[in-house]
């Protein structure tokens, strides 16, 4: 079933928390919400699933304008950050509330909703803690268990609302590879909010990047990652260093340093702003034409790609750079070394931020 | 004693003894004497004291006075801690302010007060087509009025803590909205409502203050035990005095004690057990 949004707006009070914003689910994707706290994500998750009224604007599920429809015609499943399971229901009960509420006609047989619950526990792997209490489990278990219970009720469309936020980076990590693959077994259209870029861009077929109520892009996480639409996606999809400067046919000159910018050969001497990806900056011993000159700070060298943070003084900058071990280990840097930096490539935004609500242009 | 002990918290042997002390003095002691005394009565006197129809109309009267009032409390308490919780309207810091007068105002001003609301000649009394003033009913009234805050103050906190996401749960499941409730709410809230109910139904049982106005004491009908109590004591009975205490103290005690052990059941499947 695919979820379709159009014109939604929502005000409280003073506040906007979306503006005009569509979006398109189609059948059987898993698309990822993200954007910072308070960007309105987990208010268009609520108002799909009829929890909030919007102010304005259409939800369509399958086709059909369900704006009026209330919950239960809806066939939405939701999953809570805090999972909100049943505290004095056991994990089994928890998993058959949705099939024992319907009215007596629809209602599977006893045998029946155990089958399924059962069978739902397995998809999860948990079918071992049927008769405990959520209190008796893991926040990731209780997680599963909530996801086995919105899916016990056959949903078309399954709703997460930051669904690993209150789990721990490992446990995360793991349950999130394990939405992914759940997702590609049962192939239920699937909208999940994040704030975790990582996870967004791991998990989803496609994400939308929201900022005050906004849609700032939308697309797979290839595109946003590598196209990305506007300063604000750049900075939110990972670490950045920024560069002020200016743009002039087509050529960035960025505080002493000079690079091509592609898309904007029109350009005539227009004020920019330039993110360089830390991977994409280069740091060498030799002097390169063009290159800045800054001290080394610190070095982290965990993980696969060592950061280096460095202090260009000239320009009163700190900038950061990641590079593999081995070149790290080959370059043999030392802190306190002063070193060459040249970004390898940037992208650059010409500067005209709109100050009256403070939101990003193109 | 042992090595063990090492592994309790900090401090554990001497609140303990601060405990034990404090509660010795305050509430065995007096109870202990209350017991001593008892015990200069012979057997029989004790026997025939306490049995005496007069005595035994007043237990039944005190304990299904205060026990109707608890579960009327319990109910509508449960109602003004939800609407105070989840509605915002305006005057809401007022009206939980006034929850808590019950507690502060004397008992014998609350009793006058109801009494001339629904005494047959009252505001409310002459409008009602039955009599309360003078009835179990009357003495029920003045017990609802002392009770509430209990029930409310002990339910609001739960209430809070709740939250709403275990009725959009609900809600997203295909609950109706009395399922809901059924089901998902109101087990939640069973052991703070039944803590709310015992001490509602505690105070109602002890309350003499603003009963006395209200019930007009006649023998066998409207007389609390409380009130007998007072009636021995002013013809220095003192003796069949706290015998009739006495026994109205265990009868509190095995209830308190059950609805006590009644929560623990419910609360071990809610909380951690």
């Amino acid at each position: 079933m695919s979820i379709e949004i159009a014109n939604l707006h929502k005000r409280f009070g003073q506040h906007t928390i979306l503006e005009n914003l569509n979006l398109k689910v189609e059948t059987g994707q898993l698309v990822a919400l993200l954007g910072p706290s308070g960007s309105g994500k987990t208010t268009i998750l609520r108002i799909i699933a009829d929890l909030e009224q919007a102010d304005a604007g259409t939800v369509i599920l399958n086709g059909r304008d369900t704006t009026q429809d209330p919950l239960d015609k809806r066939r939405v499943g939701f999953v809570f950050q805090h999972y909100a399971l049943f505290r004095h229901m056991t994990i089994f009960e928890n998993v058959a509330f949705g099939l024992q509420v319907r009215p007596r006609a629809q209602r599977p047989s006893k045998k029946d909703i155990s089958d399924r619950v059962r069978e739902l526990l397995s998809l999860v792997q948990l079918d071992w803690v049927a008769d405990r209490y959520p209190h008796q489990l893991s926040g990731g278990q209780r997680q599963r268990v909530a996801l086995a219970r919105a899916l016990a009720v056959e949903p078309e469309v399954l709703l997460l609302d930051e669904p690993f936020g209150a789990l721990d980076a490992k446990v995360r990590a793991e349950l999130r590879r394990w939405l992914r693959k759940l997702h590609d077994d049962t192939g239920i259209t699937s909208l999940f909010v994040t704030h975790d870029q990582e996870e967004a861009l791991e998990v989803a077929d496609r994400i939308a990047v929201l900022h005050q109520g906004r849609l700032e892009q939308e697309g797979t996480p290839e595109e946003v990652y590598e196209h990305p639409a506007n300063p604000f996606v750049f900075h939110f999809l990972g670490d950045v260093n920024l560069f002020h400067g200016r743009v002039h046919q087509g050529q960035a000159e960025l505080a002493g340093v000079s690079l091509p910018a592609p898309g904007h050969e029109g350009a005539e001497n227009a004020p920019a702003v330039a993110f360089v990806r830390p991977h994409d900056v280069e740091l060498s011993r030799e002097p390169e034409p063009g290159a800045l000159v800054a001290e080394i700070t610190s070095i982290h060298s965990f993980g696969p790609l060592a950061r280096v943070q460095l202090r260009d003084h000239q320009a009163g900058r700190d900038l950061e750079a990641a590079l593999p071990l081995e070149r790290l280990r080959a370059l043999r840097l030392t802190l306190g070394e002063v070193v060459f930096v040249t970004p390898r490539q940037a992208k650059v935004f010409l500067d005209q931020p709109t100050e009256a609500t403070g939101t990003w242009g193109i | 004693m042992s090595r063990s002990s090492s592994s309790r918290s900090p401090g554990f042997g001497i609140s303990l003894g601060i405990t034990m002390a404090y509660l010795s003095l305050m509430v065995a002691l007096p109870l202990a004497a209350l017991g001593a005394k008892t015990f200069s009565l012979s057997w029989r006197v004790f026997w025939e004291t306490v049995t005496s129809p007069r005595v035994l109309a007043s237990y039944r009267i005190s304990f299904g006075t205060a026990f109707a009032a608890a579960v009327v409390n319990a109910l509508l308490g449960l109602l003004v801690a939800w609407v105070l919780v989840r509605y915002p309207f305006p005057g809401k810091r007022l009206v939980d302010a006034v929850i808590d007068l019950p507690f502060a105002l004397p008992t014998a001003v609350a009793g006058i007060a109801l009494t001339k609301l629904y005494a047959p000649e009252g505001w409310f009394g002459h409008l009602l087509p039955f009599k309360v003033a003078y009835t179990p009913l009357g003495i029920s009234i003045a017990l609802l009025f002392i009770g509430l805050p209990f029930v409310v103050r002990t339910l609001q906190p739960v209430l809070e803590e709740l939250g709403t996401e275990l009725e959009e749960a609900a809600a997203t499941l295909g609950a109706s909205r009395w399922q809901t409730l059924s089901r998902v709410v109101f087990p939640e809230l069973g052991p703070a409502l039944l803590t709310g109910f015992a001490l509602a139904f505690a105070r109602g049982i002890g309350e003499y203050g603003s009963v006395v106005f209200i019930s007009g004491n006649m023998p066998m009908r409207t007389e609390i035990t409380p009130l007998l109590i007072i009636t021995k004591l002013e013809q220095y009975e003192y003796a069949q005095a706290t015998a009739i205490a006495v026994v109205m103290l265990l009868i509190s005690f095995v209830l308190l004690l059950g609805i006590n052990l009644l929560q623990r059941r419910i609360s071990r499947k809610v909380n951690h057990g």
